[in-house]
């Protein structure tokens, strides 16, 4: 019963994350929202880590920064080792110090795209030169926009996730 | 009392008698009187009036009466005007990748050294820190990194960064890594044409490395050097719009607008090999 709970739970959450990298990629690559284009998939791993576990943190933040690393396109691997970890802690955090509702998710969310931000605007802006300002708008523009779907994200993760979650509480009682 | 009625009386007799004479003068002339005359002016608004609104209650009669027929053929011209409408679309989507492939073909002309390849784009990357997309040809049809990807019209689009066996990524000539020689057409002046990230968000590149104030005027076409070996010489850039002083004063960098537009592409080329005669200036 705890395996199939669990299956279904990866399912509806490796569905989630697919739909992020579509909208991510397809989407939003074209519409842009305050003239940036969302990240939706470090937001859904960290929900996974936040209201699952750090397993569930790390593990689906390894599929989100495959998923998001292929969005962006240039073959890089930042968003693979960042997301990875960002899922990891969020769980770690849910499990021990934080409690697993929105107001963490929020915090937490923000956190996760400002610090987005910061990487990709690093090496523009310590190897290639580029000004400051334009950089830290865009990093703000991206996150605003990405968290207009901070609401969807978490119903939908904690949705995915309330199989393992209900046998989780079964368990513990 | 009576003396009045009586003259009134004559009068009317008078007056009848007056009409009379003058119509039957007419019936005898075959002329319309004066009072006909008369009374036609009178009447005619109003004959009009009326006569206008029965035109329209005869033509609502005929409208109500072939209304089902007029709605039927309605509806089949609206079907006709679709299909019309879809074939001119068509035919607008041919017309296009006819010129398109027309000026590939001038562009194979002129370059017969140019091993081409086209290729569709599949998706722009989502990073709002660089300008790449996705083609829809790989390693399998001989897509290797480094080639140069331009339009039909032989306007400088990226190069390919990476390559799978069915798709590539290019990075367009906005995105702040890239990097290319160029030569300014008019006074074959040398410079570096590089992105920049603030106007990467405007969709421009900047023309750097010029150490010669006022060496730049608005408006000259700017070319592909070959210098590096990735584009071949005599590729168009893009023209230049704006210009400014280098940080410190040293020379002066152009803003570039590209000539290909982002923005609307579908189908590019990739240039897979070129001769000698591409090298030339590098």
């Amino acid at each position: 019963m705890k395996r199939a709970d669990t299956l279904k739970s990866a399912l509806g959450l490796a569905l989630v994350m697919l739909l992020c990298y579509f909208f991510q990629s397809a989407v939003f690559s074209r519409l842009r929202i305050f003239g940036a284009a969302p990240l939706l998939l470090p937001l859904a791993a960290v929900a996974a880590g936040l209201l699952g576990s750090s397993g569930w943190g790390g593990d689906f933040g390894l599929v989100g920064g495959i998923l998001c690393d292929a969005a962006m396109g240039g073959g890089g691997i930042l968003f693979t080792a960042a997301l990875t970890v960002m899922g990891f802690f969020a769980g770690f955090l849910g499990d021990f110090v934080m409690a697993r509702g929105f107001p963490s998710f929020l915090l937490l969310g923000l956190g996760s795209l400002l610090l987005c931000a910061a990487m990709q605007m690093f090496r523009l802006l310590v190897f290639d030169g580029a000004a400051l300002w334009p950089l830290v708008r865009t990093g703000l523009k991206q996150t605003a926009a990405s968290l207009l779907f901070l609401l969807p994200l978490y119903f939908c993760v904690r949705r995915a996730l309330r199989s393992w979650r209900r046998c989780r509480e079964r368990n513990f009682h | 009392m009576g003396k009045v009625l009586k003259t009134a009386g004559i009068v009317i007799l008078a007056a009848l008698v007056l009409v009379l004479a003058f119509t039957a003068l007419g019936h005898f002339t075959g002329r319309p009187n004066f009072f006909t005359r008369t009374f036609q002016s009178v009447a005619a608004p109003l004959e009009k009036l009326f006569d206008d609104g029965a035109e329209r209650v005869q033509a609502f009669q005929a409208y109500m009466r072939d209304y089902d027929a007029l709605k039927a053929e309605n509806e089949a011209l609206k079907a006709r005007i679709a299909e019309m409408e879809a074939e001119v679309r068509q035919s607008q989507g041919a017309n296009a990748e006819n010129d398109r492939l027309r000026t590939l073909l001038e562009l194979k002309r002129s370059h017969t050294d140019y091993v081409l390849l086209d290729a569709s784009i599949i998706s722009w990357g989502s990073s709002n820190w660089s300008s790449t997309f996705d083609l829809d040809k790989g390693s399998f049809s001989g897509v290797q990194t480094g080639d140069c990807v331009i339009t039909e019209n032989g306007f400088v689009v990226g190069v390919v960064t990476e390559t799978g066996l069915y798709s590539c990524s290019v990075r367009t000539l906005i995105d702040p890594q890239a990097a290319m020689g160029a030569t300014v057409h008019s006074t074959g002046l040398s410079a570096v044409a590089e992105g920049d990230f603030s106007l990467m968000t405007e969709g421009k590149l900047k023309l750097t490395y010029v150490f010669e104030n006022n060496a730049l005027e608005l408006g000259d076409t700017v070319l592909t050097s070959g210098a590096g070996g990735v584009y071949p010489a005599g590729l168009v850039i893009g023209k230049i719009t704006d210009t400014a002083a280098e940080d410190g004063g040293y020379g002066q960098y152009g803003v570039v607008t590209p000539a290909a537009e982002l923005s609307g592409l579908g189908q590019v080329f990739l240039i897979l090999d070129y001769g000698e005669a591409g090298r030339e200036e590098g």
